[in-house]
């Protein structure tokens, strides 16, 4: 069979002792500067490309791939442990990652988000080496009036995501929209809202909302808890490793995670935040009432994490098939490769069959290493965990700082993670989550950009989101998944107005 | 009148004050219609609903808010202003004298946030983690950060 | 701004004022050199820098850092280099937007591209590619014309965005052809724009070669011109834009320029390196992979070619009734 070919010679150029070895130093290398908070793969990327150039080309791709997914799962452990997501993709994993570390329960949400991540990745490696190719095609059925509805589906995700009171979950969803306005708008280049500061012109970065929402808001709520509440994390650790109830409820849910961020990694924009996103509201709805979601549930760290690592997998497929870039990591090993005189694209395929098969292969092999790298260290992590929390606010405030500074070179930066610290710990107070917060700002942007330039396609014409039947059907089920979560409420508040008669 | 919950109403006011703000700074842009949308069309929508969203809240907190959920507590303020304060301090003080003492001020500041203060620990802290800070980023990771001020 | 090694170039700062010939003499000795990029490191500006970069570290004898300073269109980073000191330890890349198309764009731009800088050699250009999705009605790029001046405002084209290069080509298109109403369907980037183009969505668009290249051979996209004076190799059969619209001849470029007031002596140092560089067999197989073409020059050619971009660019901007940003 051409498939178990092609993955047979894969695995002949990947399992060199070489690149095996390029494979590990990546890994290690992306995970131990992924961990330091603030810094996600993008950057770390950006900051270990020059290691690669004097590499040939194969070890290179490889030892890159390995940096991804340790930045990638770096930024997952961060957001178990501090509440510091590292990267868009990493804000669901906090919900219920950093309760579950603050039960006393890090090393399994730990453990769990590695082998969910394992999984994951095994899936979407087949699934590349199987139907790449076809797969492809897929985002070219995709037409800006089904991104909008994309997003539309998105933000109802957001909604769910809250475990507070709807109304301020949608007005914390439109308050993130509206920071998200920030910025030159492209369709006429007009900088909005940006207060006449050369730094605002692209707009808020999701990293310093990130960071002072979630980092140094929960920071200020810690320190401020009265002295007898102050016990920020359980000091009982109650085993490492996952329960048997815990792993009979994470399994399906990282299934369910590996096929739902497969699917959304392919698309140009979607990626692994919606992923992430849409597996959480996955998992939340399927669970109902039976769930703990917001308070520490297993399914909501494996779903989300599969989800975002699959997504981060298949990814690959726009670039390896097409050599279109769909994001800014994947824009970053297309320069790569364009620097080993590698033109990205469908040729490279047929003209190159050992890069690309060995690149497929060492994604498995780069994900299995992960598991085995990071599994001995849950422990070292979780005793971290021990460290008196007044000596881990200056640590987490230092890495938060270094990590905005590192984006851009700004002081401006700083001074606005500095307000929406302030922001999150408010709003915390007044009982508003920040994660809807948060999507809305990845969201607004892409949203808006998608709904204008859908009706300059249709001149004007609204119905193009009901006669596309992608869009007609996402918007249905966005309509669906609205009803769904705002009927009990209704229904709750219709049965209180009675009792009280 | 009794408020029902405080935080409704709290909330409420945030968000209508946002809502505000962002059509106060948003006014100039022109709006243009559903079909053919203009810079300012989406900022005055998103305004507009989250003001609706926001009087939504008042609303309820004056009247169906849930009364043992509403409450606000006290806020100490010293946490807020010190952990701000820290992030303050180390970007205006940065350019003017260099990464190694803003970061050691801004670390010493920021362990006096808490109600458990000891001093002597703090400055060690923060003297161990700024040398870590500086070894790791700048010196094996190359970050670009000001040595010297000017 | 900041220097990697800043405690040393204090003291060296110091001794500039008096000390400036011997410094030149011993440039660049005393420190990395840093090239500023403005734009994210992964993109074609990027990819230039830094397979020039290497070479340059080799011939100076000093390493040539590259700094990735994306943001605000290339402002942010072209701001910093306009306003570095310069003693030839920070340089940085220029290209059409920064000092091409920008100047015509912002009404408040934080620098002045002439006056700012001294421009020490070009690096590289690259061709754009007239490209149409596969089904669109026209084989050359007369047709193609004809066609848009036969339904005007039924044509749509993508960008990068707003007042990106490849906007403005497609503007200056428009006018030479005598008026020709296309609708403009921005994008952020290049890549989703070609892939509307790829999904149909789009019609036409004005990438650089490389980039329409993968579009060009899924065969989900045809070429109907290249943008530069003759056929490239590349698209072999695709004939030059200016057969059909004398003239119409856009390239997108890059050089290397320092703040002003660079020392005479320095500049003549980087652009002999420069030179040097882009005759090494293996920088110019590194280029031209992605689809670069290697272009050396004077300082003066490329102080001149920043001036007359400008001005081109600025009329274009005016004609097409593009706003002016803030």
């Amino acid at each position: 069979m051409d498939l178990l070919d092609n993955i047979a010679l894969g695995f002949g150029v990947a399992l060199t002792l070489q690149n095996i070895a390029y494979a590990f130093v990546g890994c290690v290398l992306g995970t131990l500067i992924g961990v330091l908070p603030g810094i996600g793969p993008v950057a770390t990327i950006a900051m270990l490309l020059p290691v690669t150039y004097a590499l040939p080309p194969v070890s290179a791709l490889i030892m890159l791939a390995g940096i991804y997914y340790g930045a990638q799962y770096g930024g997952s452990t961060t957001s178990i442990l501090v509440n510091l997501p590292g990267e868009s993709a990493s804000v669901v994993t906090c919900i219920d990652g950093y309760q579950m570390a603050r039960n006393g329960r890090a090393g399994a949400a730990l453990a769990a988000a590695a082998l969910a991540s394992f999984l994951a990745g095994t899936v979407g490696t087949l699934l590349i080496a199987a139907f790449g190719p076809l797969l492809s095609e897929l985002a070219f059925t995709f037409g800006q009036a089904d991104y909008f509805a994309l997003m539309v589906l998105g933000l109802v995700c957001a909604v769910v995501l809250a475990s507070g009171s709807l109304l301020r979950a949608v007005g914390m969803i439109l308050l993130g929209l509206l920071f998200g306005l920030v910025g030159r708008d492209v369709n006429t280049g007009i900088a909005r809202y940006d207060l006449g500061r050369t730094e605002l012109i692209d707009g808020i970065g999701f990293v310093v909302v990130a960071l002072g929402m979630f980092g140094l808001g929960e920071i200020i709520a810690n320190l401020s808890r009265r002295e007898e509440k102050r016990e920020v994390f359980a000091r009982r650790v109650s085993g490492l490793w996952l329960t048997r109830e815990e792993f009979r409820a994470a399994t399906p849910a990282a299934l369910r995670g590996s096929a739902l961020g497969s699917f959304l990694g392919i698309l140009p924009g979607g990626g692994p935040t919606i992923s992430a996103f849409s597996a959480y509201t996955l998992e939340k709805r399927l669970a109902g009432q039976r769930g703990t979601f917001g308070a520490g549930d297993i399914r909501g760290v494996a779903g989300p994490e599969a989800a975002n690592n699959a997504a981060a997998q298949t990814t690959f497929i726009p670039m390896l098939t097409l050599g279109i870039p769909p994001n800014a990591t994947m824009a970053l090993m297309v320069g790569a490769l364009t620097l080993h005189n590698i033109q990205p694209g469908p040729q490279v395929m047929t003209q190159n069959p050992q890069l690309f098969w060995g690149l497929i292969a060492s994604m498995w092999i780069g994900n299995l290493m992960l598991v085995v790298l990071n599994l001995p260290l849950i422990g070292l992590w979780v005793r971290l965990l021990q460290v008196p929390y007044r000596l881990m606010v200056p640590a987490i405030l230092m890495f938060c700082m270094i990590g905005v500074w590192s984006l851009n070179g700004s002081s401006f930066d700083l001074l606005l993670m500095a307000f929406f610290a302030v922001l999150g710990f408010v709003m915390a107070r007044l009982g508003c989550e920040g994660a809807p917060l948060l999507l809305g700002l990845i969201l607004g942007p892409m949203m808006e950009e998608s709904l204008r330039r859908a009706l300059l396609l249709s001149r004007g014409d609204w119905s193009t989101f009901i006669t596309r039947p992608i869009s007609a059907t996402l918007l249905a089920v966005a309509l669906a998944l609205l009803v769904a979560v705002l009927l009990p409420t209704l229904r709750r508040k219709r049965e209180e107005a009675f009792r009280e008669e | 009148m009794r408020l029902r919950s405080a935080r409704d109403v709290a909330v409420g006011l945030v968000f209508l004050g946002f809502a505000a703000l962002f059509w106060w700074f948003g006014r100039d842009h022109p709006t243009g219609t559903a079909a053919r949308m203009d810079a300012g069309y989406f900022p005055m929508l998103l305004s507009a609903l989250l003001a609706l969203v926001g009087a939504a809240c008042v609303l309820r907190g004056l009247f169906a808010g849930d009364p043992e959920e509403g409450r606000i507590g006290a806020i100490a303020l010293r946490p807020v202003a010190l952990v701000a304060g820290a992030v303050l301090l180390f970007a205006l003080t940065l350019d003017l004298v260099g990464f190694l003492p803003a970061m050691f001020a801004s670390l010493v500041l920021v362990g006096f946030a808490g109600t458990e203060r000891r001093p002597l620990e703090s400055v060690i802290a923060a003297a161990v983690l700024t040398g870590f800070g500086w070894l790791v980023f700048i010196r094996l990771l190359g970050l670009q950060f000001p040595m010297t001020g000017f | 701004m900041t220097r990697m090694i800043g405690r040393r170039s204090l003291g060296a700062l110091a001794l500039a004022g008096v000390a400036q010939p011997a410094l030149a003499q011993e440039y660049p000795r005393r420190q990395p050199v840093r090239l500023i990029v403005p734009q994210a490191a992964g993109s074609a500006t990027d990819v230039m820098a830094r397979a020039v970069a290497q070479p340059l570290s080799e011939i100076l004898g000093q390493q040539v850092v590259i700094d990735n300073r994306a943001g605000a269109g290339g402002l942010l980073g072209t701001e910093m280099l306009a306003k570095a000191a310069p003693d030839g330890y920070t340089l940085g890349v220029v290209n059409i937007s920064t000092h091409g198309v920008n100047p015509g764009l912002f009404r408040r731009l934080p620098y002045d591209a002439v006056r700012d800088f001294t421009p020490i050699g070009m690096t590289a250009t690259i061709g754009n590619a007239v490209i149409v999705r596969s089904g669109f009605p026209a084989q050359t790029l007369a047709e193609a014309i004809a066609f848009i001046r036969a339904n005007p405002g039924r044509v749509n084209f993508a960008s990068a965005g707003q007042g990106s290069s490849q906007h403005l080509a497609a503007a200056l298109l428009a006018r030479m052809a005598g008026g020709l109403q296309m609708v403009h369907i921005p994008f952020r980037g290049t890549g989703p724009g070609t892939t509307a183009v790829m999904a149909g969505e789009a019609d036409l668009m004005i990438p650089t070669i490389s980039s329409a290249l993968p579009a060009i051979r899924s065969g989900r996209a045809r070429a109907l011109a290249v943008t530069t004076e003759a056929s490239v190799p590349d698209l072999p059969g695709v004939p030059p834009a200016k057969d059909t619209l004398p003239g119409y001849v856009v390239t997108s470029w890059y050089g290397i320029a320092g703040p002003a007031n660079t020392p005479a002596p320095v500049v003549a140092r980087v652009n002999a390196a420069i030179r040097d560089a882009l005759t090494r067999p293996e920088t110019v197989r590194t280029l031209e992979a992605a689809g670069f073409v290697p272009a050396a020059g004077s300082p003066a050619e490329l102080a001149a070619h920043i001036v007359a971009e400008i001005e081109r660019w600025r009329r274009v901007i005016e004609d097409a009734g593009i706003p002016r940003e803030g």
